[in-house]
């Protein structure tokens, strides 16, 4: 479990979501992340009506929605400050939960 | 060191010592304050709702779990070839 989740990990931060061993409806919502990440723009009714067919409420589209949005704006502070030393890696937001997220009780899936 | 200037946590003083302070006290097996918090150093007023913000709406449970909200977090972060 804690392997998978770390491969997980490991594929997101490659941006290899097609190897990421993850649910269709999480697939679905990284698929929309990157397309705000990359062409927000282009957004269309459709991407968002598509999210809801995969399960998701509007309250928790835009909540994606918003953490997008905050790691995009963490994402251009750090490139603009030139944050590259060994520090960074080990304790920015991400630090906070790191490979322990399926240790949560609550978030251990069937 | 950071491109920009920014003040490390043993200059601080007034409302920034303060920040840096709580951020310690609600982290204390963190050794130092983050880099990317230091980032907003020019703006104590702003850290502190950065903090705010970023607790909120990213480390607890909303209407997302945090399993995929740090999944976004990952992916976002590595389409934008930011190491983190």
């Amino acid at each position: 479990m804690q392997e998978k989740n770390d491969d997980v990990s490991t594929s997101l931060s490659k941006t290899d979501l097609a190897g990421a061993a993850i649910a269709d409806d999480e697939r679905a919502l990284l698929e929309f992340v990157h397309l705000l990440t990359e062409h927000a723009d282009r957004t269309t009714d459709a991407d968002v009506q598509r999210l809801r067919e995969a399960g998701f409420s509007d309250e928790q589209i835009a909540e994606a929605v918003y953490v997008t949005a905050l790691f995009a704006f963490f994402n251009r502070v750090a490139d603009a400050f030139g944050l590259v030393n060994p520090k960074y890696t080990e304790m920015p937001l991400k630090g906070m939960f790191p490979n322990t997220l399926p240790s949560d009780p609550d978030q251990v899936s069937e | 060191m950071a491109r920009i200037q920014w003040v490390e946590e043993a200059d601080a003083s007034g409302e920034l010592a303060e920040v840096y302070q709580m951020w310690r006290k609600a982290h204390p097996d963190r050794e130092y304050v983050p880099d990317i918090l230091k980032c907003f150093s020019a703006r104590p007023d702003f850290l502190k709702q950065v903090i705010g913000f970023s607790y909120g709406v990213h480390f607890r449970d909303g209407h997302l779990n945090r399993r995929l909200k740090e999944m976004i977090a990952t992916y976002v972060s590595a389409l934008n070839r930011c190491d983190y």
